[in-house]
């Protein structure tokens, strides 16, 4: 393992506190076991709370996104490993400024039960709560049971889409709709090159051969579609493009916003490559790319590879996408 | 033997079950690496480690036992086994409440209704090839009552049972649902999880699969 680190089980600790050092105007963090990231800005009175959680490792996935217009707290887990129901309850708790709260969170199990148990809990107590799951990853599920499918980059999209509509001052049902009929035209798919490294395991979670690529990887190294010959970008690019299109079929002239993310290891260059293609592929399918954005932004540490995620949007999903954030990690 | 259990009880069986959750992580990891990612070992070590940690007595009160194994559970994990487990020690606290020792005989309702609410949390259903068809069995087993002796080697049986009546079964939740035929000859962990903890509560060995 070649890692610039002090010792793996402080890994996400000392990832956080750095976090907070580096950024003070963005971030504080707080909860009984310092997994809870808050804004470090002021908050509205009466606007709706926005909340999300997960593993550690796809920074600035979760915890970077804590800021104005996007997340008011996250709640930290470990590597892979999803938070502790105390740090959900905790970070449900500090989003709670009167208008209700909504968690926007990724389809797996562990999860949207502690959400779910969490969330329950808040109810009880009298806090108007919902959850928005998001299921974006096409590799991992049928369309026949799209409501199992993981949910990968999609999340970065409904964060700002939620985000932003709290911020507007939307209430609660407001928000949560808006949201859930974004992530209705979203989808994703991830092409990984390499694998990587929990800290604590020590050693690759999986291994690919030098010229091998694996089409339709989870962010965990979850099992994809096939396994094969690396190839030229532009013919990565385009099964990717043909694989969400079928999965969405968006009519001809819809609007779409568009996200190529590295999984870590992929430089900008590579995403650029392959969001050329992307570009050329979509504009003479008739579709308007609306909105992009290129870079890190969900991603499984050292990980070679890239995401796509195409959504569907109309004049609401693009101011909402265009309106402004103050997070330190946020990159439009 | 005593034909009820009190908090102290539950304390203690559940520091056996965490002594053999700690030695047992790897192999948890390795059966659970086959058809999910591979933590279960970890998540369980982590809990019993904490479980471990806390020295401090068990009262007499069932319900309280209960519930603090939940919030040790709540405080250091966050996985579905984990919530599922949880979900069930917080409706086993709710329907002892004010008890101070509970019956044998009554065991397999409580487990019956703390079953239920794990089957709501989880959304599984019977029959999918997990812990709670384990558990199902273990109801089953244990409607007769008797003694500590009597109700765990009861639960232990149908444990062991329960695992070779599913082995060449699809697993029906969890990553295998896409592929259910890759689960065909493997066992379920959270099924050996259970059987090695009820094997821990009664000093048994546990099988080895």
């Amino acid at each position: 393992m070649k890692k610039l680190i002090n010792n793996p089980d402080y890994y996400v600790d000392e990832a956080l506190e750095g976090m907070r050092l580096a950024h003070p105007r963005g971030y504080t963090v707080s909860g009984s076991n310092g997994r809870v990231i808050e804004r470090a800005t002021r908050k509205s009175e009466g606007k709706v709370g926005i909340v999300s959680g997960g593993g550690f490792g796809h920074l600035p996935l979760f915890a970077g996104y804590v800021g104005e217009g996007l997340l008011d707290s996250c709640a930290v887990g470990h590597v892979f490993a999803g938070p502790s129901f105390d740090d959900v309850s905790e970070s449900l708790k500090a989003a709670d400024f009167g208008g209700g709260v909504l968690s926007v969170i990724g389809n797996y199990g562990g999860d949207t039960m502690v959400f779910g148990m969490a969330n329950d809990m808040l109810a009880a107590e009298g806090t108007d709560c919902a959850v928005v799951t998001v299921a974006d990853d096409v590799a991992s599920a049928p369309r026949e049971s799209a409501e199992t499918r993981r949910g990968v980059a999609g999340l970065i999209l409904a964060f700002k889409i939620a985000g932003a509509a709290a911020e507007k001052g939307m209430n609660l049902q407001g928000v949560k709709a808006v949201t859930e009929r974004a992530m209705t035209g979203c989808r994703s798919i991830g092409v990984a090159l390499s694998g990587c490294t929990v800290p604590q395991a020590g050693t690759p979670t999986f291994v690919l051969d030098e010229n091998s690529i694996e089409m339709g990887m989870g962010i965990h190294g979850e099992k994809g579609l096939w396994r094969g010959a690396l190839k030229p970008a532009d013919e990565i690019a385009s099964e990717m493009v043909e694989r969400l299109m079928a999965d969405l079929e968006p009519p001809k002239g819809a609007r779409l916003a568009v996200l190529v993310n590295s999984l870590g290891a992929t430089p900008l260059d590579e995403l650029y490559i392959l969001y050329r293609k992307v570009s050329q592929l979509l504009n003479a399918a008739g579709l308007e790319i609306a909105y992009s954005l290129v870079g890190h932004y969900a991603t499984s540490m050292e990980m070679a590879g890239a995401s796509l995620s195409v959504m569907t949007v109309d004049d609401e999903l693009l101011d909402l996408l265009n309106a402004p954030v103050n997070c330190p990690l946020w990159r439009a | 033997m005593s034909s009820t259990f009190t908090g102290k009880d539950i304390g203690a069986a559940a520091r056996r079950v965490a002594k053999a959750y700690v030695a047992e992580a790897e192999r948890f990891n390795r059966l659970d690496a086959a058809g999910g990612d591979g933590d279960m070992g970890t998540t369980l070590f982590t809990v019993s480690k904490a479980i471990l940690a806390d020295m401090e007595p068990f009262a007499e009160d069932v319900s309280k036992a209960f519930m603090r194994l939940a919030k040790i559970i709540s405080k250091h994990s966050g996985s579905s086994l984990s919530a599922v487990i949880m979900t069930g020690l917080i409706t086993l606290s709710l329907k002892t409440r004010g008890q101070r020792d509970t019956e044998y005989a009554d065991l397999s309702a409580l487990l019956t209704e703390a079953l239920t609410s794990m089957q709501q949390r989880s959304k599984a259903p019977l029959g999918s090839k997990t812990v709670l068809d384990g558990l199902h069995a273990v109801c089953e087993a244990v409607k007769g009552g008797g003694d500590a002796r009597q109700v765990g080697q009861a639960a232990h049986e149908a444990a062991i049972e329960t695992l070779a009546a599913y082995r060449e079964k699809p697993a029906m939740i969890g990553r295998l649902r896409l592929e259910p035929s890759k689960g065909v000859g493997l066992d379920d962990p959270g099924m050996v999880a259970l059987e090695v903890g009820i094997a821990a509560m009664i000093d048994a060995e546990p099988t080895q699969t």
